[in-house]
């Protein structure tokens, strides 16, 4: 399929930018698509409405996950580039906060930055 | 336990916007994390990804054993129907991986290749022509998952109609269907069970004489990108770990598929968790198409045609603008296409025209207002969710 594309739309680059250091070149900025999206949380959000993102630990899974203020896990944040990096800011104590771009039932895509 | 071993790679997708780390092997392991036990998955991976990739295998439970590569891929797509160009091909294979387990689920791969041993196993090659014995590998049960045109002997075929300028399809037409299936039954260790994937989420199945069609199931939104690995990663599980029957587990795998095209949402739900959702027919009737905007709708509207034709529909007429249809006031259309650019005034035209638009697509922030008009229409602001809603029968 990948040659059915007319030659004119085929030097599109496409996608949102990958994660970006900003600031004072310690914190990570970038958006992304989280995954497990608790249906019953996800839409009930709002554009700009403001997630934690914190690290949860059940059993021996560990992950990072972006929470509502009343704690209810909205999804992880996984499967891009800059996860080790946000872990481990995370760990060390530094605070980043997720801002709803797009949010509904099925899919809840997020801004995250340092807080 | 199941094994999945395929590739790991950056995904990047302008509409919708989209650039995430999966690829085949990475998708179908965090797809079945939810439902299986324990989730291996094998396969190579950049140096620089490493730990990014390895974190998320451990947000979900899965187990990595990742081979360091020194080759970033990544696939690039305008929107999900359109991938721009492939990743650069390395200049060589990597040593291929090794993996035997009771259950696999064996992806093509770009960067290597994978000898897989395994007493029930799920081959998606993502190529045309591809054989699973052929590099030592060994398969108590082997079910192939394909697309049409991978099938062995398709090839000819497809350059055939190419060569004579024909319109793209994404299946073969049903004679060169079954003597693929034919000839791959003839091979001397032919697979048991042979899935063909229709490319909205639905299958035939062929195990027996007869071929099976387990329809796609309903999807309120598309993403398509990597639906194919959703498919085969719950037919593994369903077939290979809880031992369904191959037609029943077909129609887990396309509940399956039909739950991950609405987000995309990962992990699976179990078997019971998609049981309530409901079969899609295919649309049959002839497809009518608007366009409403500038230079580059009238292009939209007409590449919008092959698209259409492309997943099976028959397109009957394709009209740019409203004139010559609110002469007659009651053209019942099927797509009505309108221009990101296209103003309010230009909409409630469109309205006063009293078109009936079965869905319309229009990528805008105002899109909302569409509903207002057309109450009874689908409005799509993604290309993907816009035609499949299309190619859903009008009669549901």
């Amino acid at each position: 399929m990948a040659g059915y594309a007319p030659d004119q739309i085929k030097k599109i680059k496409g996608g949102i930018a990958p994660p970006t250091i900003v600031g004072d070149g310690s914190a990570l900025a970038f958006q992304t698509d989280l995954v497990g999206v608790q249906s019953n949380i996800s839409e009930g959000l709002n554009k700009d409405d403001e997630l934690t993102v914190s690290i949860l630990t059940q059993g021996k899974i560990r992950s990072a996950v972006c929470e509502t203020a009343d704690g209810a896990v909205v999804g992880t944040l996984a499967a891009f580039l800059g996860l080790s990096r946000l872990i481990g800011d995370l760990e060390r104590g530094i605070g980043y906060v997720a801002v709803v771009e797009f949010a509904s039932f099925s899919r809840c895509s997020v801004k995250v930055f340092r807080r | 336990m199941i094994s999945v071993v395929g590739g790991v790679y950056e995904e990047r997708c302008k509409y919708p916007a989209w650039n995430q780390i999966y690829g085949s092997g990475l998708r179908a392991a965090i797809a079945v994390s939810s439902v299986s036990d324990t989730v291996s998955l094998h396969a190579y991976v950049p140096e620089e990804w490493t730990k990014d990739v390895e974190l998320t295998l451990a947000s979900f439970g899965v187990n990595g054993d990742l081979h360091a590569s020194k080759h970033p891929m990544s696939f690039e797509y305008l929107h999900s129907f359109v991938r721009v160009d492939p990743p650069e091909q390395q200049p060589s294979l990597y040593p291929a991986l090794s993996v035997e387990s009771d259950v696999v689920l064996r992806f093509g791969m770009m960067e290597s290749d994978a000898r897989v041993k395994g007493d029930r196993v799920v081959y998606d090659p993502q190529a045309p022509d591809a054989s699973y014995y052929c590099n030592g590998s060994n398969a108590g049960s082997l079910a192939m998952i394909v697309s049409g045109w991978e099938l062995p002997g398709t090839r000819a075929e497809l350059l055939k109609r190419r060569s004579e300028d024909r319109q793209e399809s994404l299946m073969p037409n049903e004679d060169t269907l079954l003597k693929a299936i034919i000839n791959l039954r003839d091979l001397p260790h032919p697979p048991q069970i042979v899935l063909v994937k229709d490319g909205l989420g639905g299958l035939i199945v062929f195990q027996g004489d007869q071929p099976v069609s387990v329809p796609s199931y309903a999807a309120e939104s598309f993403f398509r990108i990597g639906a194919g690995d959703v498919t085969a990663a719950a037919f593994a599980h369903a077939w290979g770990e809880l031992n369904l029957d191959p037609v029943d587990a077909a129609h887990y795998a396309a509940r399956c598929t039909a739950y991950f095209v609405e987000g995309p949402r990962l992990p699976l739900p179990s078997v019971a968790g998609v049981s309530d959702r409901k079969p899609n027919t295919i649309r049959r009737e002839r497809i009518r198409i608007v366009g409403l905007g500038d230079f580059e709708l009238d292009a939209l509207a007409h590449t919008t045609q092959g698209w259409l034709s492309y997943l099976g529909g028959d397109v009957s007429y394709v009209k740019f603008g409203l004139e010559g249809l609110a002469s007659n006031g009651q053209d019942d259309i099927d797509l009505l296409l309108v221009g990101s650019r296209c103003s309010m005034k230009e909409f409630e035209a469109a309205a006063r025209a009293d078109l009936q638009p079965t869905v319309i697509f229009w990528p805008s922030a105002e899109a909302f207002a569409a509903q207002f008009y057309f109450p009874d229409a689908v409005v799509a602001s993604d290309y993907a969710t816009a035609l499949y809603h299309v190619m859903r029968s009008s009669k549901q």
